[in-house]
């Protein structure tokens, strides 16, 4: 196993820096102009001086090594001199719109998106799980009918609507809830925490919706289909309770496939969800990606966009080693 | 009993000074907490850097320029003492200098002293190349910028400057200081992240925190020059979402009390304003949302030359019978009430703002008459001979192809006016651009506006501050986008008069503002009436406030926030 995490590791090297070569590319081939956005009355000789000064008219290569650069070397050796205390003055990837380092920028953004994507990720898998295991216990019950007609709802009404319906509920009518995500806000008491857990209400749960829907299909079709292999036949033949049979049999196997879905779905929460973000006004990682888009900054994009394969890589290589624990008979050495 | 003795002041200021409204005259700090709502988010604060309105206008809390537009577009003395004119001296004779005068005792909010060598700073850090300064163009005249004492400073202009009102005048050029901004010169103004996010200015508020594309929190600036002011103790501008949202939450939720920049569809936007919290507020500057006629033949068989005056002229819309009947057959008030509601008006007019330079030599296009379209066309020799619905002439067709950038108002627009020309008998072609490619300049790409090949596009354009020296210019013959120039400038119809060229070198050696104002408004009526663009409506901006809000002056000639030390709560709602 160690050996096999060793080797998976060390091929993922040249694969993100194939990845990295590919998300500049797109980006830089992409017809976009960081200066696009500027009013009009912004003569052409100075946005020419602007693309100048952003390092435009260097030639692909050159911009792509500069970003490896600082990406590889200055910003970890940054990180380094910061946790020794020391001053460090290298070139940093520099966003274009905000003319602040990018990494700095996703610092800040960081905790809102973790708290509230990263909650709907945990309460959508509390949902889904118990939500599962009934439906598959009893298909086509009352449960089971019930709940797939919820995860449907869930699956399909999109967020950008739900969003919008439960701030017109909560918010204009009832005056439950703000409809603004205050990022300032900070915990230091019981009455800053509600206030705190009144502002994530909303946007948590247009989030756990969908990710309780999507969890617990993958999860009852899965139980569903362990529940008619043989060993649980014979689990039930030699007399086991069905307590034993469902927890210790056949929710073990049936975990596999949720797992690949759950792990997978980690690194999209530091994707951020970009349209609640939006309509709740989180401005978490989503909407900064979206907002680096919108106005051509490519270190902004490029840095984000690779962070975001880096997670994606190392979370396929937790899948696969999760793998490995849940089911004995996979064995990769 | 503190309240009460906070009245009693205010009472006694307001006798004394009477011209001030007597409920500007509270304490420092007396309305609390303020919250704005900019949905587009700033992202820097420093106004030399980024131009658009979401960074300049949260940027004006702090920094401040000698001189600005109040509400009314009129230029009010701001840092400096008065403004500097030909009869009061401030201005040389032969209009090239202009020399500002700082009020005495101005003090940074860190507590030192404003003097005239920030200002010299300030153009100097614009001027310097390298530095990005998006702002270069107001100075690009400048020849020197000196000291004369303490407070005094004087802008030498390379040519006479009948205007010399451009550099650090309005929102987009405020004095920086110099003790903070000294290290971040040139190529090192774009790292200086600390001193672009937190500017020391002399504006009513300081910044305390600042959260690029999402929020930025400011507090009273005790230093500010009127200890009364501002109102507010602290104020939030918050970002993120989109104008549907933006509005609702300070005209429906009420817990914003001003929204930004509201261009959202107008039934939407009445509906909520029903919602009983807020209002909506609106005023009128320069934009115009305009066609734009090409006068040269963009078709593609002539390869390089496409859309250039090289490529010869353009088969029929040179022809004033067909640029006229294009601008008849409209009726722009339908247009404005679909697409802007009453944030738009109709206009027949490139130039319809400020009053004095509105012309009304145009106004019968305002009226739709579609029969005399048809007559126009049908007595410059347009028949339609083949019965298929399109006008021809000597092998033409009147067929021509429609471009703009994608957005649903425009879409809307476009449908309208392709079944108004389809109605006298001119085919339209639409097409739609995405914004950042259309207004992305790249020469490598086709679809520019300045490429411009189409034969018919719409977009919005306007000038800052109220002098339309510059954006008259536009429409010179050495402003045609051309490959030779890399197609920039800004005369996208590709106009070229030799007369107008005359008015425009006529208006740079005019400096009393009457006769400038005759100037312009016959470069208008020569602009209007060759056709070479047909103005649609005249926008305005919109914004949103709480009703429990008061002081606000929505202003389109500077920032928004322009007078937001004068702002307060009121303790009953409206």
């Amino acid at each position: 196993m160690f050996t096999y995490t060793l080797r998976r590791l060390a091929f993922s090297v040249p694969l993100l820096i194939a990845i990295s070569l590919v998300i500049f590319l797109l980006i830089d081939l992409a017809p976009n102009d960081p200066t696009a956005n500027l009013p009009l009355s912004i003569p052409p000789e100075t946005r020419e001086e602007l693309r100048k000064g952003l390092g435009l008219d260097a030639p692909s290569h050159v911009r792509y090594l500069l970003w490896c650069k600082q990406f590889f070397v200055n910003e970890p050796l940054n990180l380094l001199d910061w946790v020794t205390g020391g001053e460090s003055d290298r070139l940093r990837v520099q966003s274009w719109s905000a003319h602040a380092p990018v990494v700095d920028l996703i610092a800040e953004r960081l905790p809102q998106t973790l708290w509230v994507v990263g909650l709907s990720l945990v309460i959508g898998a509390v949902i889904a799980l118990p939500l599962a295991i009934l439906s598959a216990r009893h298909q086509y019950g009352r449960i089971d009918q019930i709940g797939t007609f919820i995860t449907m709802v869930g699956f399909s009404v999109p967020s950008f609507f739900l969003g919008v319906l439960m701030i017109i509920v909560f918010s204009v009518k009832l005056g439950w809830f703000p409809s603004i995500y205050d990022t300032t806000h900070r915990v230091t008491d019981w009455h800053s925490l509600t206030i705190q857990l009144r502002q994530m209400v909303m946007p948590v749960t247009v989030l756990s919706v969908f990710n309780a829907a999507q969890f617990s299909r993958y999860m009852r079709a899965s139980m569903l289909e362990t529940l008619h292999k043989d060993f649980v036949r014979t689990a039930r033949a030699k007399g086991m309770t069905e307590r034993r049979v469902l927890f210790g049999h056949v929710l073990r196997h049936a975990m596999i496939p949720v797992v690949t879905v759950v792990s997978l779905a980690i690194p999209q929460v530091f994707a951020g969800a970009i349209v609640t973000e939006q309509v709740f006004r989180v401005n978490g990682l989503g909407t900064l990606l979206i907002a680096g888009i919108q106005s051509g900054d490519v270190p902004l994009v490029q840095t984000l966009a690779f962070l975001f394969a880096v997670l994606i890589v190392l979370f396929n290589l937790l899948a696969d080693i999760a793998y490995g624990l849940l089911d004995p008979r996979i064995r990769y050495d | 009993m503190t309240g009460n003795q906070g009245g009693m002041r205010c009472l006694t200021g307001g006798i004394v000074l009477s011209m001030l409204p007597a409920l500007a005259c509270a304490e420092q700090g007396a309305s609390g907490h303020l919250n704005i709502l900019y949905w587009q988010a700033p992202t820097i604060l420093n106004p030399y850097l980024s131009s658009g309105p979401k960074d300049i206008e949260p940027a004006s809390l702090v920094l401040e320029p000698l001189a600005r537009y109040d509400e009314t577009g009129t230029l009010t003395p701001w840092l400096a003492a008065d403004i500097p004119t030909l009869e009061n001296g401030g201005i040389s004779e032969g209009l090239t200098s202009i020399t500002w005068t700082l009020r005495p005792g101005l003090t940074w909010s860190d507590g030192t002293n404003v003097t005239a060598q920030d200002v010299v700073f300030t153009a100097k850090y614009c001027m310097t190349p390298d530095g990005g300064c998006q702002q270069a163009t107001k100075f690009s005249d400048v020849t020197s910028v000196e000291a004369l004492d303490d407070l005094t400073v004087r802008l030498t202009f390379a040519a006479p400057k009948p205007f010399p009102y451009g550099p650090l005048v309005g929102v987009e050029t405020p004095i920086l200081q110099k003790a903070q901004f000294e290290g971040c010169i040139g190529a090192n103004a774009q790292s200086c992240t600390a001193q672009n996010t937190a500017p020391i200015g002399t504006g009513p508020f300081r910044v305390t925190e600042f959260r690029a594309g999402d929020v930025v929190t400011f507090e009273a600036n005790p230093q500010y020059r009127d200890p009364d002011k501002p109102g507010f103790a602290t104020v939030t501008i918050k970002g993120g979402g989109d104008a549907i949202g933006a509005a609702r939450t300070v005209l429906e939720t009420g817990e914003m009390d001003y929204a930004w920049n509201l261009q959202v569809d107008p039934a939407i936007l009445d509906k909520m304003a029903a919602g009983g919290t807020g209002q909506i507020i609106r005023s009128f500057g320069t934009p115009v949302e305009r066609l734009m006629i090409n006068r040269t033949d963009p078709s593609p068989s002539l390869g390089d030359l496409r859309s250039t005056r090289d490529g010869g002229a353009h088969p029929f819309l040179t022809d004033p019978a067909v640029l006229g009947a294009l601008s008849i057959a409209i009726d722009r008030s339908v247009v404005a009430e679909l697409g802007y509601g009453a944030a738009g008006k109709p206009t027949c007019d490139i130039l319809p703002a400020p009053a004095i330079y509105a012309s009304s030599a145009n106004d019968a296009c305002l009226t739709q008459d579609l029969d005399r379209a048809r007559q126009m066309l049908e007595d410059a020799g347009w028949v339609d001979s083949d019965g298929d619905g399109v006008r021809e002439k000597d092998g033409g067709r009147l067929s021509v192809l429609f471009q703009t950038s994608t957005n649903p108002v425009r879409q809307d627009t476009q449908a309208l006016l392709k079944s108004w020309w389809a109605e006298i008998g001119i085919e339209t072609e639409l097409r739609q651009i995405d914004p950042s490619v259309f207004f992305g300049g790249d020469p490598g790409s086709p679809d520019t506006f300045q490429k411009f090949y189409a034969d018919i596009q719409m977009f919005t354009n306007f000038f800052p501050g109220t002098d339309p020296e510059a954006y008259l210019n536009n429409w010179t013959c050495k402003s045609i986008p051309t490959p030779a120039n890399n197609w920039l400038g800004f005369n996208i119809p590709r106009y070229c008069d030799p007369e107008y060229d005359a008015l425009a070198a006529q208006l740079a050696q005019t400096a009393d503002l009457k006769d400038r104002a005759a100037l312009a408004r016959r470069m208008n009526d020569m602009l209007m009436q060759a056709g070479a663009l047909i103005p649609l409506v005249h926008r305005g901006d919109v914004s949103a406030i709480s009703n429990t809000l008061q002081g606000v002056k929505m202003n389109s000639w500077d920032s928004e926030l322009w007078n937001i030390a004068d702002w307060t709560r009121a303790d009953e709602p409206r």
